[in-house]
C-alpha cells in the first residue's frame, strides 16, 4: 500500500516529464488524499489535548 | 472598476517608489521582466532540488548507517516529494497559483507528521529526543522547520503577484520546450524516488510500513 503511493509520486513526475499537466495534478490531488489515509492508518497512541 | 484601475496601472508601467506598494492605481515593478523571470526561475529550481536533497541525504544515511526510517520518517518523504511537486510543475509548464497550491499541501503535510511525531517523541522518551542528530537538532524537529520555512515561501510567492502576468514571451521561457536543466533535475528528482519506492518496497512489503523500524529489511529477498 504505501509502495504504492510511492509509485504513485513516481508516476507524476514522469507525467510531468512528458508534459502531461491536468494528470499531473489530478494524480497529485489522490496522492493527497493518499497521504492523508497513511497518516490515520499509522495512529500511534498520541493523547492530543482535544 | 478594478478593471479600470488594473489598466491604468498597466498604461502607467511599473513603478519602483515604495507608494506604488499602497496605491490601487499604480503597479510596483522593482524588477525588470527578464530579472523578474531569472528569479522565479531560481527559486523554483531551489524548491525543486532542496526538498529532494534532504530525501537524498536521508537515503545515504539509511544505506550507510543502516538504520531504516520509521513509518512516521517514510511519511515525510511523501511530504517532501508533494513539496518538490509546485515547482516541478512551474518550471515545466509555467508559473500559475494553482502549482503553488499543491507545495502549500506538502508543507502542511510535513508539518503535521513532524509535530505528531515530536509530540509521539515527547510522550514516550522524554526532552532526549530520537533519532540522528544535525547541526543540533533532531532529523525529525528539521523536518518541522522546513515544512514551516516552506509554508512561509510558497505564501510570499503568491503574494508576488506579478510573476503571474509576466509577458507570454519570457512565461514560455520558464516552460516550453523542455530545458536540458529543467530534464537534468527532472531525472534527479525522479531516481530519488525510485530509490525510495525500493527502500519501501524492501522495508514495508505490500501493507504499511511498521511503526518501529526494524533492525534490517523484513522483505529483503535474498
Amino acid at each position: 500500500m504505501f509502495a504504492l503511493v510511492v509509485l504513485g509520486f513516481l508516476v507524476a513526475y514522469l507525467l510531468i516529464l512528458r508534459g502531461m499537466r491536468k494528470p499531473a495534478i489530478a494524480l497529485a490531488l489522490v496522492l493527497q488524499l493518499a497521504c492523508l489515509g497513511l497518516y490515520f492508518s499509522h495512529s500511534y497512541h498520541v493523547n492530543w489535548p482535544w | 472598476m478594478s478593471d479600470q484601475v488594473d489598466a491604468q496601472g498597466a498604461e502607467a508601467g511599473g513603478s519602483r517608489s515604495v507608494r506604488a506598494l499602497f496605491r490601487d492605481n499604480e503597479r510596483f515593478e522593482l524588477l525588470s521582466g527578464p530579472r523578474a523571470t531569472g528569479l522565479v526561475r531560481a527559486l523554483n529550481y531551489f524548491g525543486l532540488i532542496v526538498p529532494l536533497l534532504v530525501v537524498f541525504a536521508a537515503i545515504i544515511v539509511q544505506l550507510t548507517g543502516g538504520e531504516l526510517p520509521c513509518s512516521h520518517c517514510n511519511m515525510e518523504r511523501l511530504g517532501y516529494f508533494t513539496l518538490a511537486l509546485g515547482p516541478a510543475l512551474n518550471l515545466r509548464f509555467g508559473i500559475r497559483p494553482s502549482h503553488y497550491g499543491i507545495s502549500l499541501a506538502g508543507a502542511m503535510f510535513l508539518g503535521t507528521v513532524s509535530l505528531d511525531m515530536m509530540v509521539r517523541v515527547a510522550q514516550d522518551v522524554g526532552p532526549a529526543g530520537w533519532g540522528p542528530v544535525v547541526l543540533g537538532l533532531h532529523v525529525n524537529s528539521w523536518s518541522l522547520i522546513i515544512s514551516i520555512v516552506a509554508g512561509i515561501g510558497v505564501a510570499v510567492m503568491l503574494l508576488w503577484e506579478r510573476q503571474f502576468s509576466l509577458p507570454p514571451s519570457l512565461q514560455t521561457a520558464l516552460s516550453k520546450p523542455i530545458g536540458r536543466l529543467l530534464l537534468v533535475a527532472l531525472l534527479i528528482v525522479i531516481g530519488v524516488i525510485a530509490v525510495d519506492l525500493i527502500s519501501v518496497i524492501f522495508e514495508c512489503g505490500p501493507g504499511i510500513c511498521p511503526d518501529s523500524p526494524p533492525d534490517n529489511y523484513p522483505y529483503w529477498p535474498f
